[in-house]
């Protein structure tokens, strides 16, 4: 279909709709953010009351200090704290935190790379970037013999064993990398969407609740 | 002001009621024009005839929401200013906007074009229906208002990955959806 069809069809878009995304916002409507970490309500409410005390008391030399010797006495920061800990000064990312964002850095580099220098649009560039992910993600369950030598992934959107045997790996995560375990936990996010929107996989549901990633369906 | 207060005031033909339009949903108008057109000086002059568009239609018309009649009205200005001034070339962000989501469309529409287009705006309509909220945002703002995915990224909080898979599966959700609905063979 010619262009000027498609912007026609595009064009005719019923009113309400029209009006619904042009009203849009989603910091008026905390609901509607997409979470990058699949932040539960619980956790966003717990950053915010912290935020809010960290307001009210002021940032003192004291405070820095018992933050810094409550984090050196209880290990790395739960997740509340990391998500507050985005709204003051003294946050120190893990080395987990910098390995998320190279490696977010390096897959939005690859989608600008493919549409700049390839000529690829948005779409085709994420679906390249999506089967390199796949691939890279099979290495990794292969590496740790979580998936038969026959298994074939077909892609994200079907592969429930995938998940399930990430789910598995991150639950004895003793012997994964740094950067392992962030690829695997990025793939559950995308995984964490795909499983909402076929709507069922009960069985698997659970298996992800009972093991490790409560978050990744706690809106469903 | 409410948008039923604007519309008195065209009513009343009154000039402020193009300032408070401006005031009011200037910045969108401004934004979808500037989408597509990508030259300020274009989208601006789309923008103010729009505006008189509005002015020319209200009365008799009474728009409810007006917001999205103006959104209509400036997007239609905009896409014909830019066949007219692009002709062949290409512009990236509305191009980009509409080259994905051309493969979700049939490529050799050849009987009844204005008719079939009826039919695939109405099995569009449809698609939306059956989607979340949060999607069906998603799916208006790249698509009809062609906002580029790092604007969107930023408006939903989100990464540019995220946003670009999340559209990928909603058009490989519509094609899907075109065929069951017969628009798509």
């Amino acid at each position: 279909m010619k262009k000027e069809k498609i912007s026609e069809c595009i064009g005719q878009i019923n009113d309400k709709y029209l009006y619904e995304a042009a009203d849009f916002s989603a910091d008026a409507d905390l609901d509607m953010k997409i979470p990058q970490n699949a932040v539960t309500k619980k956790a966003r409410a717990t950053a915010v009351i912290i935020v809010a005390a960290a307001v009210a008391i002021t940032i003192s030399v004291a405070a820095v200090i018992a933050t810094t010797a409550h984090r050196n006495n209880s290990g790395p920061p739960t997740y509340e704290e990391k998500i507050a800990s985005d709204y003051v000064d003294d946050y120190i990312p893990t080395e987990k935190d910098k390995v998320r964002t190279e490696y977010r850095t390096e897959l939005n580099n690859k989608l600008d790379k493919l549409h700049q220098e390839n000529g690829l649009s948005y779409g085709e560039a994420s679906e390249q970037v999506l089967l390199e992910r796949i691939s890279e993600i099979a290495d990794i369950l292969k590496k740790y013999n979580k998936v038969d030598s026959g298994f074939v992934f077909r892609g994200i959107d079907d592969n429930v064993t995938g998940i399930r045997a990430a789910c598995e790996l991150l639950n004895s995560s003793e012997s994964l990398t740094v950067r392992e375990t962030v690829v695997l936990e990025d793939y559950l996010e995308d995984g964490y969407f795909t499983l909402r929107e076929l709507g069922g996989h009960d069985d698997l549901m659970n298996c992800i609740k009972d093991t490790v990633h409560v978050r990744y369906i706690d809106d469903r | 002001m409410d948008d039923s207060k604007i519309i008195e005031l065209f009513f009343a033909r009154s000039e402020q009621a193009i300032s408070e339009l401006s005031d009011k949903y200037g910045r969108i108008c401004s934004s979808v024009a500037d989408n597509i057109l990508n030259n300020k000086l274009d989208s601006e002059e789309c923008v103010n005839d729009a505006y008189l568009a509005v002015w020319n239609t209200i009365p008799p018309q009474r728009p409810d929401p007006l917001l999205s009649y103006v959104c209509r009205i400036v997007r239609n200005l905009a896409v014909k200013k830019y066949h007219f001034n692009t002709a062949q070339k290409r512009n990236s962000i509305y191009d980009a906007a509409l080259e994905e989501i051309g493969d979700c469309f049939p490529s050799d529409l050849s009987v009844e074009d204005e008719i079939e287009s009826g039919e695939v705006a109405k099995a569009i309509d449809s698609f939306l229906e059956g989607m979340d909220k949060q999607s069906r945002i998603l799916f208006v703002r790249r698509y009809y208002y062609s906002d580029p995915i790092e604007e969107l990224a930023k408006m939903f909080h989100t990464s540019r990955h995220n946003i670009s898979v999340r559209l990928s599966r909603m058009r490989k959700r519509l094609k899907k959806h075109l065929i069951k609905e017969g628009v798509l063979l």
